[in-house]
């Protein structure tokens, strides 16, 4: 052997030699969950961001959230605040002049529970609550949702836990504190001194790891901004102790490295919440059945195809049936998702109490999707494509995300089932830069465009139904309304609903308004998306809720099942 | 060399404007507006809330105002706010910067160290078992794609040997230095195996090319030794070829680093750009495309100072004979 050749040698033996000195971490003392993002900032008030409200849900309880049975649960609070309990008053709102304004407002009280604690040992207290309603309602704060912390003209302070918010509307959901963040007023005070660079000196951002910023079960230790984030046990958390000493969560964006991480022990659990898209868990549960455990929980993303109301083929309800009935829903459910992401007939989730099961629905029947079509005039077929009488052919364009699998496989699907009543349709994606920031914003799509929409349960469909929510240049493109619905009688129904406090009519006028949605149909409803959790065998207690707030929100009842404790 | 490499400075930081000035239009230009696409899926969002954000942003103000803005905090230092990361762009793209560096020099180093050797054991013998084995090498490297190859190396060496974590920088509560080495073996492999085979390949055309000069065969015939023909006469020469190849390498080596990158969600520059310009985050990706730039420029610079280190008949005036 020469002599380069036994130096290279040499170099190899000890680079083997010296990584063979790592050993990975192994304790079943702490939990390590993979996901695909990492939040922009762990602020509660800045941004609305999954991700961020997954990790908060171990760290940073609120005031009330919604609970596994999609009602309304106090966190913070002792008692949700109802009129039959005397913790809601109405009143008459009075004008500028001191006169009555023709309309009633309402004060909600409520009461912070005794062992409320950050995590530096300092109580919750309203001072909390009044700075929070102070850096929510500044416009220069960053807030996205500016309009819930707006709508609150006043928190009147009883004690040191009890307070009154002030509300000069009532609507039905006057007894819930929505999006109400709490922030530790004794820590971010300073930060706020500046309303416009809070976003950037606030110390979730500048020291995140300062135990008083949190007052979950766990409080974040360490923080690798883009990588992980590191929480260990609030000393100072006075419910149940969570059974997991610290809990690593691991940012691995992409998922074919997380699925390899996974198998490799480095994570634990990859989080349905921000995790695998359900075809990918689909695999991998084909490969892995008997190393983990899966859940599938279908929940509030609702998928959908927004028709552009201004093409005058689409104008026509008639055609718009006919391309739902034409479509086999229930297989493309079957086929692609193994059944774990149920169809949807209308925007409300059937998990939701507001839902109406009594909706017109369109089954797959293509023999009906063409009898409308020939009602509608397109009744002349050339080269397997209906026309007009004129020669108008019944072409139509969709788009959606390019880059995204599932969406473009459906795409592909439908098209396919589209071209067997002589409906062609041509597939044009774009980066979600785009297709987002600018084609839906401006309803610069021809014909369709699929994408998903996020909500609460028991949302109101204001933004995205209401007619003067319509983007136009003359409102220089605000408001969600990308479908451009008009319908006075729907206006009536969402301004009906808003107002109506007794849940049994509530419950008769989202009837109504669901049965028009699904009569009119602005939009063609696909499917309920579900996540996919990915759990190892031992790790038991873990209920996914289907909505907003997170599975963490309830992590003290996550535990090993190993653990005889 | 001195007022040589004071006007290559000169030079790169004219590119440097120009480059912002250009990135940052182009930024503007691409369509997709940062607010919607911040807010896209909420369906609670009022267009109140859109108009008073785009404001905060200063998304409703002109081009060129924002732009001057920009510039005259930039030459002051501050390099503006990331939206996607709600920091100050300095506080993401520096760590990832160094972290990037870290990665690409090891790889560049490592594909050095293989590459140089290779190409002259292959061009000393053309055509023989070794010089084949090591063309298909080069081959192989140069096809197989680096997301295929990282996969292949973490299903290897991670799940089924365990001998090196799949992902991250360090582990969690450790962070020693043979646990960062370890953590790095597996990027700095997927990240150099294209390179290796490029400087290979390259490496030995020049050798091969240079063993036929007459220089090279009057050398033999004044009985030099073969090791001296070869390392001090031909390899020296076919490194100047080489060293062009590899400094515009070591820039193209960010583009690649994002695969890498994002394989092993190792913390680099080349993701963050990435990121950055699908999510309309203006200063985090024009920072960090000047900064690829500026990377580019130094390599060049240091590719020029190095030809006249190699052959001092190269003199450092901006024309170069050879």
């Amino acid at each position: 052997m020469r002599r380069p050749t036994r130096l290279f040698v040499l170099w190899l033996l000890l680079l083997t030699a010296s990584l063979s000195l790592y050993r990975p971490a192994e304790a079943r003392e702490q939990l390590v969950i993979g996901m695909t993002q990492f939040p922009s900032t762990l602020n509660p008030m800045i941004d609305a961001m999954l991700v961020k409200t997954y990790v908060l849900g171990m760290a940073q309880r609120q005031i009330a959230i919604f609970g596994h049975d999609w009602e309304p649960v106090c966190i913070w609070c002792t008692e949700l605040p109802t009129f039959e309990n005397g913790r809601a008053k109405r009143f008459p709102v009075l004008d500028a002049d001191g006169k009555p304004a023709g309309k009633e407002g309402v004060r909600t009280t409520y009461t912070i529970k005794p062992g409320a604690f950050w995590g530096d040992g300092t109580p919750i207290t309203t001072e909390d609550v009044l700075f929070s309603w102070e850096v929510g309602r500044h416009p220069e704060t960053g807030v996205s949702d500016l309009n819930s912390y707006q709508e609150i003209v006043d928190i009147e302070v009883e004690d040191e836990r009890t307070f009154t918010i002030v509300r000069n509307k009532i609507d039905y959901r006057y007894n819930t504190p929505g999006d109400f963040n709490l922030l530790p007023a004794h820590l971010e005070r300073d930060a706020f001194a500046v309303p416009r660079d809070y976003k950037t000196r606030t110390l979730y951002k500048t020291a995140p790891a300062t135990p008083g910023l949190y007052n979950g079960p766990y409080r974040v230790s360490e923080l690798s901004e883009g990588a992980y984030i590191v929480l260990v046990r609030n000393e100072h958390w006075q419910g149940k102790p969570p059974a997991f000493e610290r809990i690593v969560v691991k940012t691995i964006e992409k998922t074919a490295a997380l699925e390899a991480n996974l198998l490799s022990g480095a994570i634990d659990y990859i989080a349905g919440e921000a995790g695998l898209t359900l075809d990918q868990a689909l695999g991998f549960e084909k490969r892995h059945s008997e190393t983990f455990d899966f859940i599938y929980k279908p929940g509030l993303i609702y998928e959908h195809i927004e028709f552009n109301l201004d093409n005058p083929i689409l104008a026509d309800v008639r055609v718009r049936r006919a391309l739902l009935h034409a479509i086999d829903r229930q297989a493309i459910s079957d086929r692609l998702f193994a059944g774990n992401q149920p169809v949807a007939h209308g925007a409300v989730n059937p998990l939701d109490w507001a839902y109406h099961k009594d909706l017109p629905t369109y089954p797959f029947d293509p023999d009906r999707a063409a009898a409308l079509l020939d009602e509608a005039g397109w009744s002349k077929i050339e080269d397997g494509i209906r026309h007009r009488p004129d020669g108008t052919r019944l072409s139509l364009e969709i788009m959606t995300t390019s880059g995204n699998r599932i969406r473009e496989l459906v795409e592909q699907v439908l098209q396919n089932f589209w071209k067997q009543v002589g409906v062609e349709v041509t597939i044009r994606n774009e980066p979600a830069r785009v297709f987002f920031g600018e084609t839906v914003r401006k309803r610069a799509f021809p014909a369709m465009a699929m994408f998903a929409w996020l909500s609460a349960p028991e949302s109101l469909p204001k933004t995205t139904l209401y007619s003067t929510s319509v983007p136009t240049e003359a409102n220089n493109w605000s408001g969600q309304n990308a479908t451009g619905y008009r319908n006075a009688e729907m206006d009536r129904l969402i301004d009906a609903i808003e107002v109506e406090l007794d849940r049994e009519k509530r419950r008769a006028l989202w009837a109504e308004q669901q049965t028009l949605y699904a009569t009119d149909l602005p939009v063609l409803p696909l499917y309920f998306r579900s996540n996919a959790y990915i759990l190892p065998k031992w790790l038991k207690g873990l209920r996914p809720t289907g909505h907003k707030y997170s599975s963490t929100y309830w992590i003290e009842q996550w535990r090993d099942s190993s653990d005889a404790n | 060399m001195t007022a040589f490499l004071i006007r290559r400075l000169g030079q790169a930081l004219l590119v440097l404007w120009l480059m912002s000035f250009v990135t940052y239009g182009l930024l503007v230009l691409m369509p997709g507006d940062p607010v919607d696409l911040m807010l896209a899926g909420d369906p609670n969002v009022t267009a109140a809330d859109v108009t008073r954000l785009r404001a905060l942003h200063g998304l409703d103000r002109p081009f060129i105002e924002r732009y001057g803005e920009w510039l005259g905090n930039a030459v002051q230092g501050d390099f503006g706010y990331s939206r996607l990361f709600a920091a100050p762009v300095t506080d993401i793209l520096a760590p990832r910067l160094l972290n990037s560096l870290l990665l690409m020099g090891l790889a560049f180093a490592l594909a050095v160290a293989i590459a140089l050797p290779a190409s002259v054991l292959a061009a000393r013998h053309p055509g023989s078992l070794a010089d084949r084995a090591i063309n298909l090498f080069c081959f192989a490297g140069i096809s197989v794609p680096p997301f295929w190859l990282a996969l292949l190396l973490i299903l290897l060496f991670a799940v089924a040997l365990g001998l090196f974590p799949a992902s991250g920088m360090a582990t969690i509560g450790d962070g020693g230095l043979a646990d960062r080495a370890a953590h790095l073996v597996l990027p700095v492999l997927t990240l150099a195996a294209a390179s290796v085979a490029q400087y290979t390949r390259h490496g030995r055309a020049a050798m091969v090319e240079v063993l036929r000069e007459d220089y090279i065969r009057t050398a033999r015939a004044k009985g030099a030794r073969e090791r001296t023909i070869l390392w001090r006469h031909g390899f020296r020469n076919a490194l100047i070829p080489l060293v062009t190849i590899m400094a515009l390498d070591f820039g193209a080596l960010f583009s690649g680093a994002l695969i890498t990158e994002t394989m092993f969600a190792y913390l680099g520059i080349g993701k963050t750009i990435y990121d950055a310009v699908m999510g309309n985050d203006f200063n985090l990706a024009l920072v960090g495309l000047l900064l690829a730039t500026a990377v580019t420029l130094a390599a060049n610079i240091a590719a020029d100072v190095a030809y006249g280190l190699i052959d001092p008949r190269i003199r450092l005036t901006g024309r170069k004979s050879a």
